[in-house]
């Protein structure tokens, strides 16, 4: 079976300090994945080295089956790879508009199309189009952020901690947004400390702790698994 | 003295008889210019090298001592002596009246402010006709007269200046050597380490700053007298960059670099003669050259000096804690719209182990910035000891026994775990004492036996170890540890669980930021949890694993918000 | 008095002061460094005019009646390809080592370029072209083609940032490296654009200058550190802010020059920005923006 995402023994430094530790993953195409583990789990690093922020010490990372791991970031994304930081990392001298066709590929037409998709995705931007990002509230900046991530046309929309310091009411949101994106044929793969959040969104879930998976199972009634709990608390 | 060093002065002083002996005046005059360059470049290498700020007064300084000098000695018959005095007083005033409000500006806006600083003066230098001669200068400035004997050129005047260059390099090896060198590293390379561990980096830029003007001056006031006319010359951005370049190419920190610095940039246009007009050209080349290949300078090919261990400790001698507490009221930080920290009461005494817990942005971070002093409180208040500290600096807070251990190491890479440690104390303490104190910290960490490892090659443990050990040199009554844990193995965690639990016993207050509650739980005596920057829960480790708000606030709210906005 | 003649000059002046300073300000913003050879490439702008000025006057039988404006592209694209060779020895050899080095390293350049132009041309100061010939426009023909050349070049590359792919790229690039190329932009490349950029701008301010001012080896320092202080004043990293600054810097200078001297004119700038610095280390219109490193 290929899969969309692979990951082979692979092993990240971040700042010279070793946080993943031979770690394999597959990952088909259509699905919502999400890595779930506490704060200093890992989580951040192996997103950062898929995208290429991070280093890869050893292992293989494998994307619609070529290796990508000595890409450069922006041929990643030409790959197909969106990306949605922690924190969200706007541009931010650039308004909503702006920011949107930045991410575009493609003429002018091509553009607009992408912008009127994305405001149908997320319509609370669609009155902000001329804001500068720093004035946006926290949930209409997720939102900008993971709309600049699919202006890139991505196969696999990755998104890091994406409720970190939203009310549960823009999560809600930001969540349907995302299972729409799913049921349109995009593969998403989140990494989250909220676990409700995160395993009531994904179809499939990988527990992380202490850089390593330690269990992987559907999302479906996870949130009462006897490990669930020490797990989250940083066990 | 090493074996090393002997046979090196040896070798110098025997290349140093044979010039002299071979020499004539025209190698003489420039072998005494390389000696007034290297004055200036030791002086540059203390705001460049040591303060680690991008000075581009220096060509001033310069000038204004050669100015001073001339004008005092050619107008007012003053002896070369004491115009060379005056000319170190004008210059100190300056740059002590320059460093006050130009000492805090960032890096682009200093460089710019010395800029402007160094033009004023070489507009001075060329419109003020009455004093400065104006484009023409001041001509027949007389030769340097010392104990009544006159410094005639050639031999006499470079003994002379060569003298002052050794009497130059013994007090910048005395302010930038040993512990002192240690401290200016942590201030320039890891500035919050510095604010922790109580240096006032204020006062030490301030003092490096100034005495790099007072060495510019010296060497400017050599140069009147060596050339015996003050132009224009002397004040123009093109010195500025002579300096620079001489600094950069020899290295910006080393003595040594000083000497090679000052000696090349006097010879390699002679030596690029051949080039004719061009040589200027190759000059700038070997500038940007030297940048690209050897970041360091020629020095830096050098090893650098490390400061030994001197003493060892084992097993730790207990600590000796005073009864201390911190304690902190309705305290709130906001960044913009978000409230970091909204209320937070909290008391922290000798002898217990406080957790404070919570998810990500839940205000841990903040708390602990705020309780150090690495940021300031909108409102509430901090008392260290029934006093008040809420408006004091860190670095002040850290002398009065607060000490703190960052989540990133922020250590200097290049100082050995001994040195690391040394930095952290105050120079009051004699050596003797500092060195006990230093092997004690070593020893409660379990780090004792790695004195000599550079900090670049430890362990992340190592690393986390080394951070509380900075700490606990400052010989302080409570510390702070951010995140200890995260990134460590469970085995380490453990084994920085004892250690952690040894230092509490000792009578240390500690607190403990950590996410993992695996680590927190067995050690904590109290567990603080944090959402939202507000206090949620308090008490007992065991009572703290069971609240369900917690258990909530970390697994995630979600559920019944989507059901909400679901219906 | 001041009279519209002075404010006309101040104008020319200021066109050409705030083309330097937008060059300098897109390369603080592209690489976090500020570029000490800006005023360096001003004076190379004004050596390629004159000698792109006098191969046209020798190789044309046709009486040019606006020389400036004829070579100005030509000196644009001949400065934009002087800047990529620029970045490739000040800036991609350094590009993993901190702003300082890219700093000293514009520093050694700036060096190089001074003494090639001595070397070259000589200490003695030349004139470059003139923008229209006199008998075209009048008396202030030349002021006024350089304020219209300036306003059109700072109209269009306002254009070019906000208006076009690769304006947004290279704004991209600059506000957020990492997220820049997370969208697939290609950053290295927009720098090495910006420094083509930059250096044309400062090329063009150089041939601007070049017939009034004269041109000097020596020239750059003073190039420079106005851009600095356009760019300070004007908030740092701050587009508009750097054209603004350098209006205000060049109406100050001839007002003051008319009025009294040349001299206390650049020695209050001096101590005018001094004072700025201590009231408001941020800069005079600078605002700490919600920027994340």
């Amino acid at each position: 079976m290929s899969a969309l995402l692979r990951l082979e023994n692979l092993a990240v430094s971040r700042n010279g300090t070793p946080q993943v530790h031979d770690l394999d993953l597959a990952i088909p195409a259509g699905r919502i994945d999400a890595i779930v583990g506490a704060n200093g789990a890992g989580k951040s690093e192996l997103l950062g080295a898929l995208m290429g922020f991070d280093t890869v010490i050893s292992g293989r990372i494998l994307f619609a089956g070529k290796d990508i791991s000595h890409l450069k970031t922006h041929q990643r994304a030409r790959l197909g790879m969106g990306f949605c930081p922690e924190g969200r990392r706007l541009f931010p001298a650039m308004t909503v508009a702006e920011t949107l066709a930045t991410a575009s590929r493609g003429g002018s037409q091509h553009r607009r199309r992408q912008q009127a998709e994305i405001l149908a995705l997320f319509p609370a931007l669609a009155n902000r189009l001329n804001a500068h990002a720093w004035h946006l509230s926290g949930g209409e900046q997720q939102m900008l952020a993971i709309g600049r991530a699919l202006a890139t046309q991505p196969t696999l929309l990755i998104l890091d901690e994406p409720s970190l310091g939203l009310a549960p009411k823009v999560m809600h949101e930001i969540a349907t947004g995302l299972q729409q994106l799913r049921d349109a044929g995009t593969s998403i793969l989140i990494a989250e400390q909220n676990a409700h959040f995160a395993l009531s969104l994904a179809d499939h879930a990988w527990l992380m702790a202490a850089g390593k998976l330690v269990l992987n199972a559907p999302a479906d009634g996870l949130i009462d698994h006897p490990e669930m709990k020490t797990l989250m608390l940083g066990g | 003295m090493t074996r090393q060093t002997l046979i090196g002065g040896g070798v110098v002083s025997a290349l140093a008889v044979l010039f002299m002996a071979n020499a004539g005046g025209y190698e003489m005059r420039l072998m005494s210019l390389a000696g007034i360059y290297t004055i200036a470049v030791l002086g540059y290498q203390m705001a460049l090298g040591h303060a680690g700020v991008l000075s581009l007064a220096q060509g001033a300084f310069f000038g204004v001592g050669a100015y001073v000098t001339g004008i005092l000695t050619t107008q007012h018959n003053l002896d070369g002596a004491a115009a060379m005095l005056a000319a170190m007083l004008v210059a100190a005033v300056l740059a002590a009246l320059v460093a006050i409000p130009v000492l805090r500006l960032k890096t682009h806006y200093f460089a710019l402010a010395t800029l402007a600083i160094a033009e004023v003066v070489h507009l001075l230098a060329v419109n003020w006709t009455t004093v400065t001669g104006g484009a023409n200068g001041i001509y027949g400035v007389p030769p340097l007269v010392l104990f009544s004997i006159e410094i005639a050129s050639g031999w006499p005047l470079l003994v002379t200046v060569w003298s002052a260059v050794a009497l130059a390099a013994g007090l910048v090896f005395w302010r930038t050597s040993g512990r002192r060198g240690l401290r200016l590293d942590l201030a320039r390379e890891t500035p919050l380490a510095a604010d922790v561990v109580g240096i006032n980096r204020r006062r030490q830029r301030f003092e490096l700053f100034v005495l790099s003007a007072i060495l510019a001056a010296v060497a400017g006031s050599f140069q009147a007298h060596a050339i015996g006319v003050v132009s224009p010359a002397v004040t123009d951005f093109a010195l500025m960059v002579t300096i620079l370049v001489a600094t950069l190419v020899g290295g910006q920190q080393r003595i040594l670099g000083a000497v090679i610095g000052g000696i090349l940039v006097i010879h390699l246009p002679e030596w690029f003669r051949a080039f004719d007009v061009f040589y200027l050209i190759a000059y700038g080349a070997a500038l940007l050259l030297v940048i690209i290949v050897a970041p360091k300078g020629i020095a830096g090919f050098w090893p650098r000096r490390h400061l030994q261990e001197t003493h060892a400790a084992q097993p730790p001698p207990a600590l000796c804690c005073r009864q201390a507490s911190l304690h902190c009221a309705n305290l709130r930080k906001h960044f913009g719209g978000v409230k970091a920290v909204d209320g937070i009461t909290a008391r922290f005494t000798t002898g217990q182990i406080t957790g404070v817990i919570g998810p990500n942005g839940s205000g841990k971070s903040t708390l602990l910035n705020l309780l150090t002093g690495l940021i300031r409180a909108d409102g509430g208040t901090i008392t260290l000891d029934h006093k008040e500290v809420t408006s004091l600096s860190a670095d002040t807070r850290a002398r009065a026994g607060l000490a703190r251990a960052f989540q990133h190491p922020d250590l200097v890479r290049e100082h050995r775990v001994w040195e690391a440690v040394m930095a952290a104390i105050p120079l009051s303490k004699d050596s003797v004492q500092a060195a006990k104190d230093a092997a004690a910290a070593c020893a409660h960490v379990d780090l004792q036996g790695q004195a000599a490892t550079l900090v670049e090659h430890l362990s992340p443990e190592g690393l986390r170890r080394l951070e509380i050990a900075r700490a606990l040199a400052t010989v302080p009554d409570i510390l702070l540890l951010d995140e200890p844990a995260a990134g460590l193995t469970a085995a380490e965690q453990d084994r920085l669980a004892v250690t952690v639990r040894r230092l509490a016993d000792d009578g240390l207050a500690i607190i403990v930021v950590e996410h993992g509650m695996r680590f927190l739980l067995p050690l904590a005596d109290t567990i603080i949890c944090l959402d939202q920057g507000q206090v949620i829960a308090t008490g007992p480790a065991a009572e703290i694993a069971e609240n369900p708000e917690v258990i909530d606030c970390y697994l995630g709210r979600f559920e019944e918000a989507a059901k909400e906005a679901g219906k | 008095m001041i009279g519209s003649e002075t404010l006309i000059a101040a104008g020319g002046l200021g066109a050409a002061y705030a083309l330097a300073a937008l060059g300098f300000v897109l390369i603080i913003n592209a690489v976090g460094a500020v570029n000490f050879a800006q005023g360096d490439f001003v004076m190379a702008g004004g050596y390629v005019a004159v000698v792109a000025a006098s191969w046209l006057s020798q190789n044309t039988d046709v009486a040019v009646i606006a020389p400036g404006l004829v070579i100005l592209p030509l000196v644009l694209l001949a400065m934009a390809v002087i800047g990529l060779g620029f970045s490739a020895l000040a800036y991609l050899p350094l590009r993993r080592r901190p702003p300082m080095a890219v700093f000293i390293s514009t520093i050694a350049i700036g060096i190089m370029l001074r003494q090639s132009a001595n070397a070259f041309f000589g200490a003695a100061p030349q004139a470059g072209p003139v923008m229209v010939a006199p008998g075209l426009a009048g008396n202030n023909g030349h002021q006024l083609a350089m304020i219209a050349a300036a306003l059109v070049v700072i109209a269009a590359l306002h254009g070019l940032l906000n208006g076009t792919q690769f304006g947004r790229h290279l704004r991209a690039s600059a506000q957020d490296p990492q997220m820049a190329a997370a969208v697939g932009i290609p950053v290295t490349r927009m720098i090495l654009a910006t420094f083509a950029l930059a250096i044309a701008l400062a090329g063009l301010a150089g041939l601007l200058l070049s017939h009034q001012y004269l041109v000097q080896p020596d020239d750059g320092t003073t190039y420079m550190l106005k851009a600095y202080i356009a760019v300070t004043l004007g908030g740092w990293g701050r587009i508009n802010g750097a054209v603004a600054g350098a209006l205000a810097i060049a109406v100050f200078e001839t007002v003051v020059a008319t009025l009294v001297s040349q001299v206390l004119a650049e020695m209050l700038l001096y101590v005018l920005v001094l004072a700025v610095l201590w009231v408001r280390p941020q800069g005079l219109f600078g605002k700490i923006e919600g920027r994340r490193a």
